[in-house]
Formats: structure tokens, sequence, C-alpha cells
């Protein structure tokens, strides 16, 4: 059930600033327990068929944006179980018609140790950049 | 003083990741069902950030709405003790600085137990270390005694010398009651049943299970819904409530776990009618806490259903009263 609602439809939104659109940011809910941050090995997303690499991702928790690699030394600072941080992917294009996403989060070590969640969703690219534009 | 009832807040961690239950709306349900205690599951719904480095604030607002409601702090199920470093354990030093955080934690609360993590439970030398830590705290470390564990194996039999040779009050064991199972989970049952288990497979392991004789079952002629199935009745354990009795000092919290309890009010799975007059009889007198544990299996059946976790937890509590009279 976690796993299913780590993100929907609704947690998807493209990220404008300054008028320029920078990216997609998806609301993303720990679907495990409590975990350190630097047990996050690797979050990896495929946008219609184009691949985004942990290195190329960032991760906002409590207003603190972190890399990937900042990730890997925070040792103290712990994502709570059900808890939503943003994470934002470089992908700057709007196109008609549906966007396939595919978002897989690994954790290598934590409270049941290493684990990998995977979820797909198919979104309406208008309807976000219609709906989330600022 | 008579058994206690409590509720861990573990029973309902799906509410809690769909936004349905908050802290205070778990603690509004427990109230409502006429529960007194509450019991905590360290990773699924914490205080605070970054337990157990939690400031005033959220300690003094945790306890005050407790107060409102008229709650008190039972015991707090730990599960912390890996290490948050890439590629290394923790060093002696560092989990024996995590144990006392979280002692100093609970005791500032107000919780009385400290539901060990078992890799501590097993270290010995960390674990009478430990101990004088408890005292100093004036919190007590419980051992789960969870299946496959039961009340005469050897880990529970180590633990009780432990007690004895350290002459504390602090240490103590917390049977869950999952332990009783005498029918197996009938949920994952049809979810085999479902997947396309036969009957008469199922109904074989059944058998073998109430006669314990699992282990000559012939594996190799099952299909993999019957495996499953058998995985699962090898992991239950239907231990005998009598051996409670000499155990009796030794037992200062339980978790009352279940699987479901149906419409008519009986649990499918563990034999409460069978564990509640043995529990009086000994004198227990402290909780006995509701631990759900059967959305695992609407979750694993992949049906699309969410559990009534609420409604489950009310059911037990209904069932519980009704035995405890």
């Amino acid at each position: 059930m976690t796993t299913q609602l780590m993100f929907t439809e609704a947690d998807v939104a493209y990220e404008w600033r300054e008028g320029l659109l920078r990216g997609l940011a998806i609301s993303l809910k720990n679907p495990d327990g409590a975990v350190e941050l630097s047990l996050v090995e690797a979050i990896e997303v495929e946008l219609n068929g184009e691949r985004f690499g942990w290195d190329e991702l960032s991760f906002t928790l409590r207003d603190e944006t972190y890399s990937a690699g900042l990730m890997a030394t925070l040792t103290t600072t712990r994502w709570e179980y059900g808890e939503r941080a943003i994470l934002h992917v470089p992908y700057t294009y709007i196109k008609y018609g549906s966007m396939h996403i595919c978002l897989t989060l690994r954790f290598c070590g934590g409270m049941r140790g290493p684990l990998s969640f995977t979820k797909e969703l198919c979104v309406d690219s208008m309807r976000l950049s219609l709906t989330k534009g600022n | 003083m008579a058994i206690r009832l409590g509720v861990s807040l573990y029973s309902y961690r799906e509410a809690w990741y769909r936004e349905e239950l908050d802290m205070r709306g778990c603690i509004r349900e427990l109230a409502s069902l006429g529960a007194t205690g509450v019991e905590l599951f360290a990773g699924y719904q914490n205080i605070g950030h970054n337990h157990p480095d939690l400031s005033d604030w959220e300690i003094a607002r945790f306890r005050d709405l407790l107060e409102e409601f008229g709650i008190e702090p039972v015991c707090f199920d730990s599960m912390f003790g890996w290490s948050p470093h890439r590629g290394r354990e923790l060093t002696y030093a560092e989990a024996r600085m995590m144990v006392e955080k979280e002692l100093k934690l609970l005791s500032r609360i107000g919780f009385r137990f400290l539901r060990m993590p078992y890799y501590l439970a097993f270290q010995r030398p960390l674990m009478a270390d430990c101990l004088s830590m408890a005292e100093y705290y004036g919190v007590t470390f419980g051992l789960e005694v969870h299946a496959p564990m039961t009340m005469r194996c050897d880990r529970v039999t180590s633990f009780v010398e432990l007690i004895e040779a350290k002459k504390t009050r602090f240490a103590t064991l917390i049977p869950d009651l999952g332990i009783y199972s005498n029918r197996l989970i009938l949920r994952l049952r049809e979810n085999a049943l479902r997947e396309g288990a036969r009957e008469e497979c199922l109904r074989e392991i059944d058998e073998a299970y109430a006669a314990k004789t699992l282990s000559v079952l012939d594996e190799a002629k099952l299909s993999e819904p019957e495996k499953a199935y058998l995985k699962h009745a090898r992991s239950q354990v239907m231990d005998d409530p009598e051996l409670l009795v000499p155990l009796a000092p030794y037992i200062g919290h339980i978790h009352a776990k279940f699987n479901e309890v149906n419409a008519g009010g009986r649990d499918t799975n563990i034999a409460y009618e069978r564990i509640i007059p043995v529990l009086q009889r000994i004198g227990y007198d402290g909780y006995l806490c509701s631990e759900y544990e059967g959305q695992a299996y609407y979750q694993y059946g992949k049906y699309g259903t969410y559990a009534p976790e609420v409604e489950q937890v009310r059911r037990q509590h209904a069932l519980l009263r009704s035995l405890l009279q």
C-alpha cells in the first residue's frame, strides 16, 4: 500500500521560477520506516523514457535542499515514515499528452535493511502545466 | 489492579500514511475506546523529527496531548540500532550512546518500558552495560517474545537468567500474543486460494499446523501460492498459554497482537479465549496493548483494499473487554 501511495498524480507539478520552467517536482512520501538521509542510496526517475540518475536530482526535506552527494553524509537527519520530501527533476519539456513516470527509491540500510520501491504512473502533462504553474 | 488496555499506534500505520490519522487523531481514537495507555513504534509514528534528539517543545507537546485525553505512555518499541554510516556497523560506544539517548528521552516523557531492538537483546556485554543505565533512568528494558520464539525458547531462558544474575527490576519479558496462533491467518489463506492454491493442499497444511507436523510435508508437490502458505505456517507458533505461569514474575508488558477480529467479534487466528484466563489467574496487572498487523494481508493480497485498522482495533477491544469481565 505504501509504495502505491508513495506519490500520486496530484503530487507531481512543474516547477517555475522567474517565469522559466525549471523542471518537475514530485512530492514523495517515505514508504518505509524512518531512515537517515545517508541511507537513501539512490532515487532514479524515468520520464517518457528519459532517465535521470541520482546525481542529476535534488531532494528537499523540511525546506532544506540536498544533492545526492551531500545526503550520503547526513547521518543524523531522518526522513520519517510517510513524511513528504520534494524531489526535483531537471525535466524542462512540456508536451501534449500523457507523461509516463517511473520512480525507484533505494535504501541501503535502515529498519529493514536494503530495500527498493518502484512506482509507475501516467499523468496528463497539460494538467500539470496549467494547474501548477505560477 | 486489573489488566489495563492500551493500543500500539503501529496498529494505525496505514491510516497515518494515508494522512487520515495524525498523532492527535490516534490519541483521540484511543480515548474513545476507553483505552488508557499508548505504545509507540519507533520509525513509524515518532513524536518529533530525529528521534531520540527531540526538542523540549516536541516532548511537551506530546505530554500535553496525552494528558488532555487521559492517556499514559506505556511502552516504546525501539527499532533503532542500525548504523547510519554506509559500510560500517555501529561501534560499541555509538550503540551505547544511542541506547542512553533513548532511555533519557523515554524517562522525560514518562514511558515505563523500552522494547529493545533485537541487536541489543543478544549482545550480552552491551545489554548488561545498558541495564545499569535503565535503572538510572527508571525505564524497564523489555525483550519481546515474538514468533517464531516461544516462552520456552533458549533466548527467553537466557534473558531470565540475566535478570536473575543482575537482580534487576528493570528488565522484563514482553510476550507478543501472536505466539498463540491456534489457526493460520484466514485472509492469507483466501489470498492463496485466489492465486490458484488448491483447497485440499491448504487443508493439509492447516491440519499439519494444528498437529505440529509441518516438517514432514512434501513441499515438492506444492505450487508457488501453496509454498508461500506453507512458509507462513512455518513462521507461526502455537505455544501453550500455561507456559506463562512459571514466567509470571518476569512479564511486565504484553503485545496483544491480532490479524483479524471478524464481524462476529471472534479472533480468527489467535486463541484469546485461552490466554486471558491464564493472565487473570497469574495476576497479571499490566497493559495489553493492541497491535493490529492485518494490514500486510491486504497489502500483499494486491486487491486494492485498505485494512480497516480503526474498526479492527475497536473490535479487538470489545473482544478483550468481554473476555476480561
